[in-house]
């Protein structure tokens, strides 16, 4: 530097005391760069020990030892039903692979094979590994056991690929609601599918998703109940021919759907047959005209407007113009004016009709639309189809509807309404997850006020007493509800043989706790009978699951109140079963 | 310079213990982490094992299963669908009356049931044989 300095300034020769300052300078600026580099790395290796005193204080897994990530990627939650048996879960299977290049004597390995695998296909096996190929598959879903057993043996050229596969000991018994995955162990339909959309997808994508920390998936489905229900849907398609049938139950105090089938189904182990047409939902992806059930709404409308009470009188002497024609007309019509409870226990179409004209059409709509029978339902299970309306409504459509006609949708949600006309008028939100009654309160709203509540849950036991669901009755378990028979529609025209038939049920009526549904498409009078209508087949089929599941159901049979009639202030109306004919 | 080397030497000595330790649990650590990674591995394999036995047990358990199975030794088991008049509160069931339980009773008129409890107490066990199956 000096130098340097120097040989730029080579003129003026620097004093004694001018080298004497400018020597003492350079010494205090290099002593400050050499504190400023002792300070930098002070600092730097400050920090280097800091990280390593903080990891190794950091408990925590040791990093080499967890797996590789596609693993933890796949796992899914269990899925188990309200009383905790497994529904779903993920079970670890191993697929037995062989390297034939390097196979020695395949004559042995088979041999050696076969004493763990008795069902081992020999001369298949023995094809695949006497070529040079690089891989094939010998066996695939060993159990652990089995893997361990081969490993044993101590084979060269074989090796084992762990799969998870989702599992479902339930098979078909809960197929629809559970719905299945792909190959990737993402759900794509049903609660699987919820699961996913529900966060589970996001979890994965962070990398947040261990096989440990997921929780159990608690449903609101006992399957005790699902497998009776789904077992008497099989009995019944037989019995009447039917092409489809469906049931569902629903606890009216919380939402909750404890059992819900519909067959034909399939097997959610082996899904292929879920994309068939014919193996839908029924309960929730179908919708239908529900026939003479929508008439509970069209009463209940008719009672909560507060210009009817229940012997209101509605002339149903004459077929009611329809416009273009066409009249409405009773199914073994009475002739002459009929009280609201005779409209109602003798399904008159006449009577529902005049019932809607009086509401008018808004009210009408405005109505069905706060029991949620026109909109989408919410509810957990994707496969949910969108209720079809008239566009616009008009006389005639608001009349069709009061009897349910001209206006679909579907048999769960048509179960809802009912449930909140039973429950003391209360709409709650059907769900298939276990919830209690306080929780479910929030997800409500007040529909129909109690005294209308009251008046349907009379309605519902007088049908069943003297009306249409007499074959609904359970000794002892106080069963009331409404039948319905649609003609189904067939090139356009409603047909005059073939029909799709519901029967709504409430029990133990006298204090509501469960409303179930039926449904039968196109059923064939039973042998011995001639009559397809739901009487003949809804109604006996709520019998046999309302008979076989109340007792997992919790409700406790009672013979003791069977002939006192629901509203003793009630005069001049009908207390106890008495000789009526009744039609559908 | 004696002083020097003596403290050279020890300082050697102490660089080689060190080198020797760091070596020691340096191996040692790896040891045990192999041991704690063989540990997991049992683990997730018993983990497996489980998660296979709560479906099985699941599977076994179905009810649709269980159905089948009584349906095919109806012959031995003769299992019914419950009545609903065979379900019944513990209040319900009337107390049995004293003369209908003993016939020794019937001699000494005895008035509740805590006496004739007393009574059959005196009798010698009974003949039914309940609880393990021997070997």
């Amino acid at each position: 530097m000096i130098g340097w300095s120097f040989k730029r300034k080579p003129k003026l020769p620097p004093t004694k005391l001018e080298i004497l300052a400018r020597s003492e300078r350079y010494m205090k600026r290099s002593r400050n760069r050499l504190i400023f580099m002792v300070l930098c790395v002070i600092v730097v290796y400050g920090v280097l020990v800091g990280r390593l005193i903080w990891f190794g204080l950091k408990d925590g897994q040791i990093e080499e030892a967890s797996g590789p990530a596609y693993k933890i990627s796949t796992a899914r939650p269990d899925i188990v039903d309200r009383n905790g048996i497994l529904l779903a879960t993920d079970i670890k299977t191993y697929s037995l692979f062989a390297e034939p290049r390097r196979i020695i004597d395949a004559n042995e390995t088979i041999e050696l094979l076969a004493t763990i695998l008795p069902d081992l296909d020999w001369q298949a096996t023995y094809n695949k590994l006497r070529t040079k190929a690089g891989f094939a598959w010998i066996e695939r879903g060993l159990t652990p056991t089995q893997k361990e057993k081969i490993m044993a043996l101590g084979i060269p050229g074989i090796g084992f690929r762990t799969e998870i596969r989702r599992f479902y000991p339930s098979g078909p018994t809960a197929s629809h609601i559970l719905g299945f995955v792909n190959v990737d162990n993402q759900g794509i339909a049903g609660m699987e599918k919820y699961i996913d959309q529900a966060g589970l997808s996001d979890l994965r994508a962070a990398g947040l998703v261990d096989e440990t920390s997921l929780k159990p998936v608690k449903l609101s489905i006992d399957i005790r109940v699902q497998a009776i229900v789904r077992d008497e849907l099989e009995q019944a398609m037989q019995r009447y021919s039917a092409v489809s049938a469906g049931a569902a139950i629903i606890n009216v105090h919380t939402g909750e759907v404890i059992a819900m089938s519909s067959v034909p189904d399939f097997d959610s182990n082996n899904p292929t047959g879920a994309l068939q047409k014919d193996h839908l939902n029924r309960m929730t992806a179908g919708t239908y005209e529900m026939g003479s059930t929508i008439k509970t709404f069209t009463t209940a409308m008719a009672l909560d407007s507060g210009k009817f009470n229940l012997e209101s009188l509605v002339d149903a002497s004459k077929p009611l113009a329809a416009g273009r024609g066409r009249f409405i007309h009773d199914f073994h019509g009475k002739n002459r004016p009929l009280h609201l409870w005779e409209v109602f226990v003798f399904s008159s179409n006449i009577g529902s009709a005049k019932e809607a004209l009086e509401i008018g059409i808004d009210g009408h709509r405005d109505f069905l639309k706060r029991l949620g029978l026109l909109t989408r339902m919410k509810t957990e299970l994707p496969e949910v189809a969108r209720p079809v309306e008239p566009h616009p409504w008009r006389t005639v459509n608001s009349m069709t509807i009061a009897f349910g006609h001209g206006m679909m949708t579907t048999p769960l949600q048509t179960a809802v309404g009912a449930a909140a006309l039973v429950n003391g008028g209360i709409l709650i939100e059907p769900t298939f997850l276990q919830r209690d009654e306080k929780t479910a309160m929030k997800n409500s709203t007040r529909v129909v006020s109690p005294k209308t509540s009251q008046d349907m849950r009379y309605l519902y036991k007088l049908n069943a007493d003297i009306g249409s669901g007499r074959n609904a009755r359970v000794d002892g378990y106080r069963v009331g509800g409404k039948t319905g028979t649609a003609e189904k529609v067939e090139n356009g025209k409603y047909s005059k043989t073939k029909v799709f038939n519901a029967f709504i049920a409430a029990f133990p009526i006298e204090n509501p706790q469960y409303v179930v549904i039926t449904i039968i498409d196109d059923p064939k009078p039973e042998e011995g009978t001639h009559s397809t209508t739901a009487g003949f087949n809804a109604a006996p089929m709520v019998k046999q699951i309302i008979k076989r599941t109340a007792t997992f159901l919790g409700v406790r049979p009672n013979f003791g109140d069977e002939l006192t009639p629901i509203l003793a202030s009630t005069k001049g109306l009908p207390e106890t079963a008495m000789e009526t004919t009744a039609n559908d | 310079m004696t002083l020097f080397r003596t403290l050279d030497i020890v300082l050697v000595t102490i660089m080689i213990i060190a080198a020797g330790l760091t070596y020691k649990v340096k191996y040692d650590a790896q040891k045990r982490m192999g041991e704690v990674q063989k540990i997991e591995r049992q683990i997730d394999a018993e983990r497996n094992m489980i998660s296979l036995l709560n479906a099985d047990w699941a599977l076994m358990i179905q009810p649709s299963r269980l159905q089948k199975l009584t349906e095919r030794y109806q012959d031995q088991l003769q299992l019914q669908i419950i009545e609903p008049r065979q379900i019944v509160k513990a209040s319900d069931i009337p107390e049995r009356l004293p003369d209908q339980l003993q016939d020794t009773t019937k001699e000494n008129s005895v008035k509740d049931l805590d006496e004739i409890l007393a009574s059959t107490e005196k009798h010698s066990t009974d003949q039914v044989k309940t609880g393990s199956i021997p070997r």
